[in-house]
């Protein structure tokens, strides 16, 4: 996507057959190929599986280097040891990524440049290169293949010099006045006449923390203090790293039954060795310890950058109420095993649509976290079904309700299941429009002292909902404040909700 | 215009709650928000200001968001209901809450806008920035009413103290004058609002007025307003949320509805009463007065342009003037003298004679342009003993209205025009009109649906397939049809919503070449905003409400035709200096020899008739003489082609079917045609004969044929024009069928004034192809981009009439294609079938311009130093002497332009790469080294697909040549052979796509025409085909089709039932197909 068009950055083999071709618009290569599917480019995510890619090809060398957007180099120096003679690295890669399917030219050459363009250019799917046949084998292909500027490439095209060999006939001086001297690097990059320097990636360790013990413990105490050791070692091993974890896995050794295995998510990074501990804690609630442990594992299974927090001395009420929350939640899925929901504002004119239940990973995002300030929520503690429901009113929403200067509507802070339908006597009217004088509600007549509305709200037609409420919010002789509504259509009333 | 009632409330509605006799309560509202608040309101003005005069309303005030734009259509509707309308508008500021305005007399609608200007031109185009202060600076003759509830829903909180600061600041500026609006919609905070604006009332001494925030005419437009917000928003209805209002109060309520609302507060509901008395304002008081500059001292607009025209007629009739000419100008004199139109004519003669003075070529057209005065004072070349005029067309007794008159100028100089109307009459009194853009069929669907929450894809594919309902009705079988459940609610709604929101306004833009000009500032008549384009301004309204306004509008219109014939007409006469320059009235009239060429549809590139379709019909209707052209124009339309006239005229014509009349009074007004109306006059002049029409209800009828927001109202003169017609005696079934035509014209008609100023056009470059062909081609190469063909195929024409082209080089060309002297006379190309005119005449030097991406300033720096220094020898002295860029000589190489010093295109290339970046002063000029061993030598196919991508054409031969052998393998025959293939047989042809085409009339059947090296092959695809084979028919450069030949006379055509993509024969995708869809 760039500015209001939607370009196209890449195709897949399939949709080039069709006409797609990269540098078109969306809708030019849809025209096309009406069949076309299409995803948002990203290329921040792209790069990112591109390392995961090289992190995992790592297996087959310790040195590896990615070249972006799509390019992984492997030093094969001395791996026939490993791997067998005959360089059965290359096809031992190759194989590997068809298992993975994953289309991609693999070349084992004497220098990085020609082992790229044999990958590129090459065709079939492994081309392995001696020394030797290097010129041999680099001379067919097109100038394209020296990682040349699109530029110099497009202007080699234009004179005819269509291959790599005719390229090498002409001049080097020549080459250079005409192209510059990077034109030249490539050519002895490619044939080995300078060394190219690579970036190779760095090798990184899983955050890892376990302890073996010499018999089985039993004990809560000591498996308590086990993992306080362990935890230290772990939030240092995140500290060196600027990491906090994400998701953590514990696994419990038992001499003669299966390891016990826990998940803990976070809802954000953290490396306190203390909050950690917490919550450990609490899922260690519902293990069973009788028979006891011989060791523990523990894993950081997703991490995420964190800095060193400091909190802000004045302000930062909201960010450090949403942490209050997002801490709440942690332990209460720790003790619950994940069965957790919690309301959400949600943008409706209609009570009973005002808000929906989120659960698990779909997390609040900040910004809806902020707009709650606007109206209060719903708690409603449920805690004879799996589900547990909590919402939480931030302390912000309180304080701007209060504003003297600005007035929302009000709403009930709980509202009825299902508005239940009351009977209700209405002051003499030439149509259905009178003010509501006293209500039965089970049996029971409430005499109103003071009436606000009504509020009309009309139904969401687009949900096939047309019908519309009047709402009213009245005070009883007896100082009980209700909201009822009469639906506008039948006349008929009912009590939505109780205001406390 | 009576409401029609809606026989389809398709929705459950609230019942109204009060039904009171409906005229018994005054009220008055003033809180209006029509569509021209773009994306808010919900109706158009005239339907609100309909239903406000159907509920017994005393007056309705028009308040949309900082604009005036939709007054005038409510001015109008407002006299037809008889209701009176109070002109005003809804203030937003930056720094305090909504501020509605109303103007009391003249002086304060001139505040309002020059406030609204103010803040307009101060902000980009389409926005409005406005303070607090700068209303209370110009509060002169206008009425306000502090607005203490918000319009936009989601920001309704209420700030009592800012309420209460901005109200004492009104009060200080208005006094007396200053109301506090107050809207009962039944939201939440109602009451407590009123009750405090109540309290701000009684302390401050501002007595309330009731609203209701109106923002559609009936309930059922909720639907709509909730999409508009949404698409205002940029959301879905899903997630609009407290954008939107919560219920759907916003409509036009009863007054007796009113009365019990505000039963508290009967003050509030007697203020706007009150108010709507002081405004005595009508936009009526906007009586145009003419800029006055344009007389000389001493003389009075009609004496001045009396003598302008009599003295004009002396020379244009050097014979002396025909009696018929001499009576019609008397005529049209004295009409233009009682309705005090002179200054018009002079100043459409102003500009005329400016752009004479400049040497631009221009010419009128349409409305009055085609009357004798026109001629006489020059504003057009069309004799006006030739056509027909129907002067009372244009300039009627009935309509209060200015004429109008198009101006087409050269569209590379009419800028010169323009600003020279800035500059006489100033920016103060000059601007651009508005062209209100509406919403169509596919720009609603899209809209809608989009906010309706349907995917993108969904809504593409429902814009494309329901692109042709607009104007029908839509049956479940037709939704069915293409593949939508008609059961489904959300595609219900979307169809019903996007009928509704067809014709709304989706924001302003500027009119091609519509100019207002005034005695007065126009910024005292009319807000003026920012156009797009810098240093333009528009004002807010379009064309049909200045006509309703009575402004002086002329349109400036820019016409590349136009160009190109000052462009050729200028070689002939630079060519033949003995002779008197050419003009347009000066070229020889009605020659045999161009009546000849033209009915051998030997017409590229003339104007006008070198499409397809033209092309096809020219050999059947054989024009012979002028007039027969003006038919030619005006019967390739869709107007006559859906009205079913095109057949009837033809057989007509060639003898085959007799010319009758269905009764002899028709033979006056159908008798040119032979008794088919082609024109729209003729339709016009039908209703009055035939169906007793008076001036004024043709006039409207007329009216309602150009307009497309009223597509409806053409149905309310069916009856009128059918019960009419067989009351005088007509056969019913002809009454249907001329209804049918003249409905038809209200699709695309096309008037005979514009159609005979277009012939002139059309004669005019046949005349110079035919006599200057290579003139004629340098003019249109040097006018590009115009018309239907690229310089490919113009080049190719001229070649085959014996042209010699010759290709661009740095040591002979210019920037303009130019023509050059031929030593002796070359032969006709072997494969030419044309005539063989242009042998022996100069020769077309082809230009820079043709080489794609280089700079005119380069260009012309080689043509300078060339002339200082003479011819260059050498790359490296070019590069020298000019210091053009590398790239710019990069360019050239590519073109292959260095022929003349023995470099070809690579070795220039070549050369060029190495050309230093800055020139060193003392450099020598270097041996040149010989092309490198390395480099081969370039194909003959690839010197011609690299001669397309420089230059987009190639002098080398045709890329088809190349690869005939191997068509003629795959059984596919050349191009020119068709002619000798019988009709009905199955053939294979192949070609470069020259142009696809799909007109509006042809239901959905597509002309693609072919070029291969022998000519061109024209296609018919039917949509079934299309389809089929769509990636090839859609995309392809080169073509192969197969299918019978079609012959009817000359006419060749290829139906084709099957089509193959061959771009794979690399011949380079470079060459590129013009397509107009």
């Amino acid at each position: 996507m760039s500015g209001n068009r939607q370009m196209v950055t890449d195709v897949s083999p399939k949709a080039a057959a069709a006409g797609a071709r990269a540098g078109m618009t969306l809708a030019q290569a849809r025209s096309r190929c009406a069949a076309l599917i299409h995803a948002p480019a990203a290329p921040a995510d792209d790069l990112r599986s591109l390392e995961s890619l090289a992190r995992w090809l790592t297996r087959f060398s310790p040195l590896v280097a990615i070249a972006p957007p799509c390019s992984i180099f492997l030093d094969a120096t001395g791996l026939e040891l490993l791997f067998g003679p005959d360089h059965g690295v290359g096809r031992r890669v190759a194989e590997a990524l068809g298992r993975l399917h994953l289309a991609a030219g693999v070349a084992m050459a004497p220098t990085p440049g020609a082992a790229w363009g044999l990958a590129a250019f090459g065709g079939s799917n492994l081309r392995i290169v001696d020394a030797d046949d290097l010129s041999a084998a680099l001379s067919p292909l097109p100038p394209h293949a020296l990682r040349l500027e699109t530029t110099t490439a497009h202007q080699l095209q234009s004179l005819g010099v269509s291959t790599i060999g005719l390229l090498l006939k002409i001049p080097r001086s020549e080459l250079a006045a005409r192209f510059g001297p990077a034109i030249l690097e490539r050519i002895d990059q490619a044939t080995g006449r300078t060394h190219e320097p690579l970036n190779w990636l760095p090798y990184r360790s899983p955050i890892h923390a376990q302890i073996e013990f010499d018999g089985t413990i039993e004990s809560l105490e000591a498996i308590h203090l086990t993992l306080r050791q362990l935890l230290d070692q772990f939030a240092e091993q995140l500290a060196g790293r600027g990491q906090g974890a994400k998701e953590l896995r514990v696994i419990f050794r038992r001499p003669y039954a299966p390891p016990i295995e826990k998940t803990i998510q976070l809802t954000r990074p953290c490396r306190s060795a203390a909050d950690l501990f917490n919550l450990l804690r609490y899922a260690l609630e519902a293990v069973e310890t009788d028979e006891g442990f011989i060791a523990v594992h523990l894993t950081a299974t997703r991490t995420e950058p964190l800095g060193d927090e400091q909190a802000p001395l004045i302000g930062g009420e909201e960010e450090r109420c949403a942490a209050e929350v997002d801490h709440l939640i942690e332990r209460l899925r720790a003790r619950l095993d994940h069965v957790l929901e919690w309301a959400q504002p949600v943008e409706s004119h209609l009570p009973e649509r005002a808000f929906r239940w989120t659960q698990g990973e779909e997390n609040p995002d900040k910004p809806q976290r902020t707009q709650r300030s606007q109206r209060e929520n719903n708690t409603e503690f449920n805690l004879n079904s799996l589900s547990f429901s909590v919402s939480v009113p931030s302390v912000s929403s309180v304080v701007k309700s209060f504003s003297p200067n600005a007035i929302g509507p009000t709403r009930p802070l709980c509202l009825l299941p299902v508005p239940r339908s009351l009977s209700v006597i209405v002051t003499p009217s030439e149509s259905r429009d009178g003010r509501p004088v006293s209500f039965t509600d089970r049996n029971q007549m409430h005499r109103l002292a003071h009436i606000r509305g009504p509020e009309r709200i009309a139904g969401e037609w687009w949900n096939g909902r047309w019908k519309t409420r009047d709402y009213f919010d009245a005070q009883d002789a007896a100082g009980n404040r209700y909201w009822f509504f009469r639906v506008a259509e039948t006349g008929r009333w009912y009590l939505h909700g109780v205001f406390e | 215009m009576p409401e029609q009632p809606d026989p389809k409330i398709r929705f459950p509605l609230p019942p109204i709650s009060v039904k009171s006799a409906v005229s018994s309560l005054p009220y008055v509202e003033l809180d209006v928000t029509t569509n021209f608040s773009f994306l808010r309101g919900s109706s158009h003005s005239d339907e609100l200001v309909r239903r406000a005069a159907e509920l017994g309303y005393a007056a309705i005030g028009i308040t949309d968001v900082n604009s005036l734009a939709g007054v005038v259509r409510a001015h109008q509707a407002a006299k037809e209901a008889g209701i009176k309308l109070c002109v005003g508008t809804r203030l937003r500021f930056t720094d305090a809450p909504d501020v509605l305005v109303w103007a009391q007399n003249r002086d304060g609608y001139a505040n309002l806008c020059r406030l609204l200007t103010a803040g307009k031109r101060r902000a980009e185009k389409g926005c409005c920035t406005l303070a607090l202060n700068d209303l209370l600076a110009a509060s002169g003759g206008l009425a306000a009413g502090l607005a203490s509830q918000n319009i936009d829903p989601q920001n309704r909180r209420h700030d009592p103290a800012v309420i209460e600061s901005t109200a004492g600041a009104l009060k200080e500026a208005f006094g007396e004058r200053l109301s506090l609006a107050v809207c009962r919609a039944f939201s939440p905070m109602d009451q407590m609002v009123i009750r405090h604006v109540q309290s701000i009332g009684r302390d401050c001494g501002i007595p309330l007025l009731a609203t209701n925030q109106v923002h559609y005419h009936e309930e059922r437009r909720r639907m709509l307003q909730n999409v508009l917000t949404c698409v205002r928003h940029g959301c879905t209805i899903q997630q609009a949320g407290f954008r939107l209002f919560p219920n759907s109060e916003r409509f036009l309520k009863t007054p007796g509805e009113m009365h019990h609302l505000f039963s508290d507060l009967p003050a509030a509901l007697r203020r706007g009463g009150d108010i709507a008395r002081q405004c005595t304002f009508t936009l009526d008081e906007l009586r145009y007065e003419y800029p006055d500059e344009i007389v000389p001292p001493g003389r009075t607009p009609a004496t001045y342009l009396a003598e302008l025209t009599w003295a004009g007629a002396a020379g244009r009739y050097p014979g002396g003037l025909p009696e018929k000419v001499r009576r019609q100008i008397e005529h049209e004199l004295r009409l233009i003298g009682e309705l005090k139109i002179e200054p018009y004519f002079l100043t459409v003669y102003d500009l005329v004679r400016f752009a004479r003075s400049r040497g631009i070529l221009c010419q009128g057209r349409g409305s009055a342009a085609n009357s004798a005065v026109c001629y006489c004072i020059g504003v057009t070349s069309v004799d006006p003993a030739c056509v027909d005029l129907l002067f009372e067309r244009f300039v009627s007794r009935a309509r209060n209205e200015p004429p109008d008159i198009d101006i087409d100028f050269e569209h590379e100089r009419r800028e010169e025009v323009i600003q020279y109307v800035y500059q006489k009459y100033g920016r103060q009194r000059a601007a651009m009109t508005a062209e209100g853009i509406t919403y169509r069929g596919r720009s609603a669907v899209r809209d809608v649906g989009k906010a309706m929450g349907l995917g993108l894809d969904a809504v593409d594919q429902m814009a494309k397939r329901l692109d042709w309902w607009d104007r029908g009705t839509l049956t479940p079988q037709k939704i069915r049809e293409v593949g939508l459940d008609p059961e489904d609610r959300i595609v219900r709604l979307v169809i019903d919503l996007s009928g509704e929101l067809l014709g709304f306004p989706r924001h302003l833009s500027q009119h091609v070449g519509g100019l207002v000009m005034s005695r007065r500032p126009l910024c005292e008549s009319v807000p003026i905003e920012n156009a797009s384009m810098p240093d333009r301004t528009v004002i807010e309204w379009d064309k049909d409400d200045i006509d309703a306004v009575g402004m002086l509008k002329v349109d400036v219109l820019a016409l590349g035709m136009l160009t190109a014939l000052a462009k050729g007409m200028k070689l002939v006469s630079d060519a033949q200096p003995a002779d008197p320059p050419l003009e347009l009235h000066t070229i020889p009239a009605e020659e045999a020899d161009v009546y000849e060429m033209i009915c051998d549809a030997d017409t590229v590139g003339v104007f006008q008739i070198e499409s397809r379709a033209q092309m096809s019909m020219l050999p059947r209707l054989k024009p012979r003489e002028f007039y027969d052209l003006v038919i030619e124009v005006a019967i390739v339309r869709p107007g006559p082609i859906q009205g079913k006239m095109v057949h009837p005229y033809l057989r007509r014509r060639e003898g085959i079917e007799a010319v009758s009349f269905p009764k002899p009074e028709l033979e006056a007004v159908l008798g040119k045609t032979l008794g088919v109306p082609l024109f729209q006059e003729q339709a016009m002049k039908v209703a009055m004969v035939a169906a007793g029409f008076s001036a004024e209800e043709a006039d409207r009828l007329r009216r309602s044929m150009a307009a497309w927001r009223y597509n409806g109202t053409i149905e309310q003169f069916h009856r009128k024009i059918v019960d009419g017609m067989i009351r005088n005696g007509y056969q019913p079934s002809f009454a249907e069928q001329c209804f049918e035509q003249i409905r038809g014209f209200g699709e695309y008609g096309f008037p005979e004034s514009h159609a005979a100023s277009f012939a002139l056009l059309v004669y005019a470059s046949a005349w110079l192809k035919r006599r200057h062909p290579a003139a004629f081609c340098v003019a249109i190469l040097n006018s590009q981009p115009m018309g239907f063909y690229a310089p490919a195929q113009l080049v190719r024409d001229a070649t085959e009439h014996g042209v010699e082209i010759r290709p661009v080089d740095v040591n002979h060309s210019d920037w303009d294609c130019t023509l050059e002297q031929t030593a002796g006379e070359l032969p006709l190309p072997a494969t030419s079938t044309k005539q063989n005119w242009g042998c022996g005449g100069p020769a077309v030097r082809l230009g820079f311009r043709m080489i794609r991406g280089l700079h005119k300033v380069h260009a012309e720096r080689i043509v300078e130093c060339r002339r200082e220094r003479g011819g260059f020898e050498s790359i490296d002295q070019l590069h020298e002497v000019t210091t053009l860029p590398i790239s710019a000589v990069t360019k050239l190489a590519e073109a292959d332009a260095f022929a003349s010093l023995a470099r070809s295109r690579r070795p220039a290339l070549w050369d060029t790469l190495a050309l230093p970046d800055e020139i060193a002063p003392l450099k020598s000029v270097a041996e040149k080294e010989t092309l490198p061993a390395p480099l081969p030598a370039m194909t003959d196919g690839q010197e011609i697909s690299a001669d397309y991508a420089s230059i987009g054409l190639s002098l080398k031969g045709h890329p088809l040549a190349l690869v005939r052998h191997q068509l003629e393998m795959m059984g596919i025959i050349p191009a020119a052979n068709l002619a000798g293939t019988p009709s009905g047989e199955w053939v294979k042809v192949a070609g470069l796509v020259l142009v696809r085409q799909r007109p509006g009339t042809a239901s959905g059947i597509v002309f693609v025409t072919l070029e291969d090296e022998t000519g061109i092959a024209n296609l018919i695809v039917r949509p079934d085909v299309y389809e089929r084979y769509r990636p090839a028919a859609r995309h392809a450069g080169l073509l192969q089709a197969e299918g019978r030949v079609e012959k009817q006379g000359k006419v060749i055509h290829v139906l084709a039932a099957r089509l193959t993509d061959l771009s794979w024969m690399s011949i380079d995708s470079e060459v590129r197909s013009r397509d107009f869809h």
